[in-house]
């Protein structure tokens, strides 16, 4: 009887924070959080380094701000849920890469228009993303 | 030979361009989302070849003219294209795991590095893949020392290391 009960009190715990799960499939699902590091500041053109992060950091933005995306505290908290949703959706997965990264694609909206979002991902790591569209 | 880096405000203005500059060669085409498009020439002084270049990304295109072979480098977006300058041809197209940053030439090895986002590919003289690393954050700073290249990455404190010969990271170097 006890095995049974910590059987069952292991199966409900979900997994602990940074561990892969297939609980997107359960509808226990457990929403996992991402780790932006600093991506959000390379996404909204505050990028440091080399000169082409920074070019890349401020075309970006640029883009952002073409759909009515600019750098304020609402845009961050919509991409930090936006990111959120596409890390913790089991179907945008477009490619894997030989390095085991993964390839998600999404839809981001803002008030102006959406352009097409690529990320990829180091299990719930952001390494980096792509806008397509926009000006 | 390598002549200025010249854009045009719409895929129209390029194509026309090229149709009254010959030979000349496209790379592009299908690219998703086009925002940006260039033409530029290599070669032979009297007779250059036109090239022309549709990208997605904000980044302007960068080529690298490789006179002994008559070809030339370019790379764009998430690529980077070996064109042929004697046959006007584009010979391949080569995926990169990040968007293309810059070419650095390894002088004494006969190399040439492809920077990009996420990583470095190794290239022959003659546009051949010899070797590629995939970092496993966004580059932010690299310098060649001795026969080594070393990587620094975003949100990672210690530099990466990487033997020229083969691509492989050195002993003292963290994965």
């Amino acid at each position: 009887m006890l095995i049974y009960l910590l059987t069952l009190l292991f199966s409900l715990s979900g997994p602990a924070m940074g561990e892969c799960s297939d609980f997107s499939h359960s509808p226990l699902a457990a929403k996992t959080t991402p780790q932006l590091g600093q991506k959000l500041e390379y996404f909204l053109g505050n990028a440091t380094g080399n000169a082409h992060n920074i070019q890349r950091s401020t075309g970006m933005l640029r883009q952002l701000e073409s759909v009515g995306l600019h750098d304020t505290l609402a845009t961050r908290q919509y991409l930090t849920e936006h990111l959120s949703s596409v890390v913790n959706n089991a179907n945008n997965i477009v490619r894997t890469q030989a390095n085991g990264t993964v390839v998600r694609e999404s839809l981001l909206m803002g008030p102006n228009g959406g352009m097409k979002f690529e990320t990829v991902w180091d299990g719930t790591k952001l390494i980096t993303g792509k806008l397509l569209g926009g000006n | 030979m390598c002549g200025p880096l010249k854009s045009w405000d719409s895929k129209t203005l390029l194509l026309d361009y090229l149709r009254q500059n010959t030979p000349n060669v496209i790379v592009g085409c299908a690219v998703e989302a086009p925002r940006g498009y260039y033409s530029c020439s290599v070669g032979d002084v009297d007779l250059p070849l036109h090239v022309g270049v549709i990208v997605n990304q904000a980044k302007a295109p960068s080529i690298l003219p490789l006179p002994k072979v008559q070809r030339a480098i370019l790379g764009y977006d998430q690529s980077f294209a070996v064109i042929d300058c004697r046959s006007a041809s584009l010979q391949q197209v080569t995926q990169l795991d990040g968007v293309f940053f810059q070419f650095l030439r390894a002088e004494e090895r006969q190399q040439i590095l492809a920077l990009h986002e996420l990583g470095v590919v190794a290239i022959s003289e003659e546009g051949k893949e010899l070797w590629r690393y995939t970092t496993n954050d966004i580059l932010e700073d690299w310098m060649i020392v001795d026969n080594n290249l070393i990587l620094t990455v975003m949100d990672s404190s210690s530099p990466v290391s990487l033997m020229l010969a083969s691509g492989a990271s050195t002993p003292d170097s963290s994965p």
